[in-house]
C-alpha cells in the first residue's frame, strides 16, 4: 500500500516563483523515505503540501488515500509533523511537552500520560523527563520533537530536515529515534540535504532539484542509475581539467575535480597517469553524495 | 466536531501557554502588576479618593486590554519562531480551538494581577451586586476587543520585533492615553471627541458608571456597548478572513 502519493503537483508562490514543477511520487507505507535536495530545491514545499499545511497550485496529492486538498481533516487524524527549524517550548519539561501535545491532539490526560511515559522510556529520555527544554542541548530538543511526533502513534510522520544544525552525536540520537518509529510500523517521510543521513536510515530516496523530481527509488536502484563504480578526487589547481577527460566523466566541485570512473581498469590508468605527473589523487567507491552531485550538476540550467 | 476532544485541546493549550509559564516564571506576575500599580500609586499621591477609584477601574480595563493584545506576540512567536502552529495545523485540532486556547492562556497569565485589582476594588466598596454585572461585562468586552485586535495584527505582521514595538505602542494608545485611568471630563472637548472613537474609553465609562464614578444615560450606555461590540465583531471578522490556518 502507498502512504503518500503525488501526481503532477505544482506549486507557484505569489504567481511567480515555481517551487514545484509537476512532481509525481509514490511512497510505500511503513518505510523511511528521504527526499533529498539542495536548499530551496522544493523539499519543504512538497512536504508541507502532503502534510496539509500548504495548498498546491495544481495537481493532486493523497495521503493514506485521502486527498490533501478536500480531505485534509481525515489526513490530520493520521499524521504528525516536525517542521524545519522547529523548537520546543522552553518552559515545559520533556514529559509535559509530549503529554500536552498529545492532549492538544485530543487524547485524554490518562492516555496522554501513558503514551508520553512509554515514548520517553523508548527513546531513552527518562533522565530528562522532568528537565525543562531550555536546559537541553540542541540534539535533545530535537529528540523531544521527534518524541512528540512518535507519541502520537500517527501512521505517517513528516520530518522536515530533522537533524539540520546538530552535531554528529545529536544526529545519531535523532536517527535512532526515527528508526525506532519505523520499526513500530510508522511511515517516515523526511527531507534532508545530508546524504549520509539518507544513506544510513532510508529505505527509499528521491532527489528533487529546482522543483523537479529527478529520480526516486531504493539506494541500490539509485546506484544502478549510473554506470560509474569509482571516483577519483584531484585538487583543481594541480592539473588542467581537459587532460582528464579521457579517463571518465568530470565534474568540478569547488576546488576539487571529481572523475567518475567506469571500472578498475579506468582507475588504474588514471592512477598511473597521476603518479607519472606527480598529481595527488584519491580513489573511493561511488557514494550517494556523488550520485546526488552528478544528478544535480547535470540538471543545472545552462 | 468532537466537543470533548476540543475541550481537552483547549485545556492543554491553557496549561502549556498559560499556567506552566506562570509557575516557571513568576517574575512575569510582578511585571504584569507593576504597570497599573505604579500609575495607581502616583495618582494616589497627587489626586483625590475618587481619582484613585477611577484609576482602579482603569487598571482592571488596562490589564484586560494588555492581556488581549499579548495574543499577537504569542501567536507570532509560536508560528514563526517555534513553528508550533505548523505542528498544530497538521493535527486534528481546529483553528478556533487553537486561537481560543491561546487567548484564554493570556487571560490566565493576567488573572492574578486582575484578581488583586478586584480585591482592592472590593476593599474600597466599589463592587456591589448592582455594579458587578456591568463591570464584568465591560471588562469582558474589553478583553474580546483587544483579543480580536491582537489576533488581527498577528495575521498581518510576522516579524516579532515589529510585534513587540506595536504592542508597546498600542498599550499606550489604547489603555494609557484615553480616559481609562482618569475622568473624561479632564480632557478638552476636542480630545473627548477623539477618545470616544477608542473602545476602551467606552469600557471605562460603562464600568465607572456602574460604581457611580460617571453618569451615563441609558442611551449613552447603549451607544458605548454598541461601539465596543462593533469594534470587536469587525476586527474578528477581518482577522478570521485574513488568517491562514493552511497557507495558500
Amino acid at each position: 500500500m502507498e502512504a503518500v502519493v503525488s501526481e503532477d503537483l505544482v506549486k507557484i508562490y505569489e504567481g511567480r516563483v515555481k517551487a514545484l514543477d509537476s512532481v509525481s511520487l509514490r511512497v510505500k507505507a511503513g518505510i523511511i523515505f528521504s527526499l533529498l535536495g539542495r536548499n530551496g530545491a522544493g523539499k519543504t514545499t512538497l512536504l508541507r503540501i502532503m502534510a496539509t499545511q500548504l495548498l498546491p497550485t495544481s495537481g493532486r496529492g493523497y495521503v493514506l488515500g485521502y486527498d490533501v486538498v478536500s480531505e485534509a481533516e481525515k489526513i490530520r487524524e493520521n499524521i504528525a509533523v516536525i517542521p524545519q527549524e522547529s523548537r520546543p517550548m522552553y518552559v515545559l519539561t520533556v514529559e509535559e511537552h509530549v503529554k500536552y501535545f498529545l492532549m492538544m491532539r485530543g487524547l485524554s490526560m490518562y492516555e496522554a500520560s501513558q503514551n508520553a511515559s512509554r515514548i520517553i522510556h523508548e527513546l531513552g529520555l527518562e533522565e530528562y523527563a522532568d528537565t525543562l527544554c531550555m536546559k537541553l542541548s540542541g540534539g535533545l530538543r530535537r529528540k523531544v520533537l521527534v518524541a512528540m511526533a512518535m507519541a502520537t502513534e500517527a501512521e505517517i510522520l513528516f520530518l522536515d530536515e530533522p537533524t539540520t544544525g546538530l552535531d554528529p552525536f545529536s544526529r545519531r540520537l535523532v536517527w535512532d529515534a526515527i528508526q525506532r518509529a519505523s520499526t513500530n510500523g510508522q511511515t517516515i517521510f523526511l527531507t534532508t540535504h545530508y546524504m549520509d543521513e539518507a544513506e544510513k536510515i532510508s529505505n527509499e530516496i528521491a532527489v528533487i532539484h529546482n522543483g523537479r523530481l529527478l529520480a526516486s527509488g531504493s539506494l541500490e536502484g539509485f546506484k544502478k542509475l549510473t554506470p560509474y563504480k569509482l571516483k577519483a578526487e584531484i585538487p583543481s589547481d594541480s592539473i588542467e581539467i581537459d587532460r582528464l577527460r579521457d579517463y571518465g566523466k568530470i565534474i568540478k566541485v569547488g576546488r576539487r575535480i571529481i572523475v567518475y570512473l567506469l571500472d578498475r581498469e579506468a582507475s588504474r590508468k588514471l592512477h598511473d597517469y597521476c603518479v607519472s605527473m606527480k598529481i595527488p589523487v584519491t580513489f573511493s567507491p561511488i557514494s550517494l553524495e556523488d550520485l546526488f552531485i552528478k544528478m544535480v550538476e547535470e540538471n543545472e540550467p545552462g | 466536531m468532537n466537543l470533548a476532544r476540543e475541550l481537552r485541546a483547549l485545556n492543554a493549550l491553557i496549561i502549556m501557554n498559560g499556567l506552566k509559564p506562570i509557575v516557571r516564571s513568576p517574575l512575569w506576575l510582578i511585571v504584569e502588576l507593576s504597570f497599573p500599580l505604579t500609575l495607581i500609586f502616583f495618582i494616589s499621591l497627587y489626586a483625590s479618593e475618587k481619582a484613585v477609584s477611577e484609576a482602579l477601574i482603569g487598571a482592571a480595563i488596562s490589564l484586560m486590554t494588555l492581556s488581549g493584545l499579548a495574543l499577537q506576540s504569542d501567536v507570532v512567536w509560536l508560528r514563526v519562531e517555534l513553528k508550533f502552529q505548523d505542528m498544530a495545523v497538521a493535527s486534528p485540532i481546529s483553528p478556533v480551538t487553537y486561537m481560543l486556547g491561546l487567548a484564554i492562556s493570556e487571560l490566565v497569565y493576567s488573572s492574578p494581577a486582575i484578581l488583586l485589582i478586584i480585591i482592592l476594588m472590593i476593599l474600597r466598596n466599589m463592587i456591589t451586586l448592582g455594579s458587578i454585572f456591568m463591570i464584568s461585562l465591560s471588562l469582558i468586552l474589553c478583553w474580546l476587543f483587544a483579543t480580536s485586535l491582537g489576533f488581527y495584527l498577528s495575521t498581518k505582521i510576522t516579524d516579532l520585533r515589529h510585534i513587540w514595538a506595536l504592542s508597546s505602542l498600542l498599550s499606550v494608545l489604547i489603555s494609557m492615553l484615553p480616559p481609562v485611568y482618569y475622568s473624561i471630563e479632564l480632557l478638552p472637548s476636542w480630545a473627548q471627541t477623539v477618545s470616544y472613537l477608542i473602545p476602551t474609553t467606552h469600557a471605562a465609562l460603562l464600568a465607572k458608571d456602574a460604581v457611580n464614578l460617571a453618569t451615563l444615560t441609558t442611551f449613552d450606555k447603549v451607544i458605548s456597548l454598541i461601539i465596543l461590540l462593533a469594534w470587536t465583531i469587525t476586527l474578528t471578522i477581518i482577522a478570521a478572513k485574513r488568517s491562514t490556518w493552511r497557507e495558500k
